[in-house]
């Protein structure tokens, strides 16, 4: 009798602690999704961009970015192919707020854009910027990237 | 019958079975019938030295076994093993050398018979020993109940949540959900406005298995400078979603 009220009491404490480790929220993520932005600064269109973006978030706490695009500004156009890497960390408990610090930045040959462009309107690939990122799932599996200016883009998994 | 020897280990005779008197499981040391008669009459006879041929006699013989000196030394040595596993600090069974062997004046022996009183008083003591037991099976299972409840209300299972947009209007064959909450039919209908405006800009065609999601911040449905995003998701092979984004606009 003893024996069965050990194994039955080892069993349910097993399973309360499977459901424990499966329902509590983890910190880290694993995420792989693309998206194309297309993106205008002003009514008067004065700086534009049109990149397509590799996002990786990995479960190490770590993740990367390539963007590849052309970015406009007055007359002049720009050749964008960069990665940057960066380090992410869950804010909140209840939902999906994580903290993006870029860490690094690696820029391709073919790269030329200014680095006062992506200061002032690309600062979420500026290595040092720490930004505020709400991610969301939506119904068709796409995942909606918000920052606190709002919705920023969807990331197609 | 059974004795509790040395207030400790209890004997059933019957069922040739030692066990520790506070020991509340259903396990006991069951004795061979040979170690059984020996012990019994080893106890029966406490407070003398039995000699070896009397052992051979009453524990062998009477029962058509034929016994040696050296099988009941092997017995005997077998027997102090086993009672030294449940009273490890004494030494139950005493040599006499050239006389015999007997049971120690040293161990308390107390002799029960199986009437009623009895067994109430030795389930009356079995109950008690497991009855706290229980109660810690029982709160830990209370309690582990009571924490796994609490944290599937408390977490949410995906570390990404999941948002619903809401419907906004058709625009030819897709639907438009905007991402924000809309509060009145004023803001509603210039979510549409800006819906068209970017569709138009940019002349995105709208496929079968394609939706649209709005989102027009506070500053833009007011007419002051404020972010606008649209995106234009297809659920075709390969699925891909552009997002339009305009800041200060």
């Amino acid at each position: 009798m003893k024996k069965i009220i050990i194994v039955l009491t080892i069993s349910f404490m097993a399973l309360a602690g499977f459901a424990f480790v499966y329902f509590i929220p983890k910190d880290t993520i694993e995420l792989n999704c693309t998206a194309t932005l297309i993106h205008y600064e002003n009514r008067e269109d004065l700086f534009s961009h049109t990149s397509q973006l590799n996002i990786h978030f990995k479960k190490d706490g770590f993740g990367y970015m390539l963007i590849n695009g052309n970015v406009y500004n007055k007359e002049n156009r720009y050749i964008l192919s960069r990665s940057t890497q960066f380090k992410y960390k869950r804010q909140t408990k209840h939902d999906s707020y994580y903290t993006v610090t870029v860490l690094s930045e690696r820029k391709s040959g073919l790269d030329n854009v200014p680095d006062e462009l992506t200061q002032t309107y690309m600062s979420f690939i500026v290595p040092g910027t720490e930004r505020f990122l709400k991610l969301d799932y939506l119904p068709n599996d796409d995942v909606l990237f918000t920052t606190i200016l709002g919705p920023f883009f969807v990331c197609d998994i | 019958m059974y004795y509790v020897i040395d207030n400790s280990l209890l004997y059933i005779i019957d069922a040739g079975t030692l066990k520790l008197k506070n020991d509340s499981s259903d396990e006991s040391y069951k004795l061979t019938p040979i170690l059984n008669r020996l012990l019994v009459y080893i106890i029966e006879n406490r407070g003398r030295v039995i000699q070896k041929d009397e052992f051979l006699r009453e524990v062998w013989e009477k029962y058509g076994i034929e016994g040696s000196v050296n099988t009941l030394t092997q017995y005997l040595s077998n027997l102090r093993r086993i009672l030294r596993d449940f009273i490890p600090e004494k030494e139950c069974i005493v040599t006499y050398p050239r006389q015999g062997y007997a049971f120690s004046s040293e161990i308390m022996v107390e002799e029960f018979r199986n009437n009623e009183k009895d067994i109430e008083h030795c389930s009356e003591k079995i109950i008690t020993s497991k009855l706290p037991i229980l109660k810690i099976v029982l709160s830990i299972i209370l309690l582990t109940l009571v924490t796994s409840i609490g944290l599937y209300f408390n977490f949410n299972r995906y570390t990404i949540s999941e948002l619903t947009p809401s419907f906004l209007y058709q625009h030819e064959n897709c639907n438009v959900y905007t991402l924000v909450k809309l509060d009145s039919n004023i803001i509603r209908e210039t979510n549409i406005r800006y819906a068209e405006k970017i569709i138009e800009k940019h002349n995105i065609k709208c496929s079968s298995n394609s939706s649209f999601y709005l989102s027009v911040n506070r500053g833009a449905e007011h007419g002051i400078s404020g972010n606008v995003m649209l995106a234009h998701c297809t659920d075709d092979n390969p699925k891909a979603c552009v997002s339009y984004q305009y800041s200060r606009w």
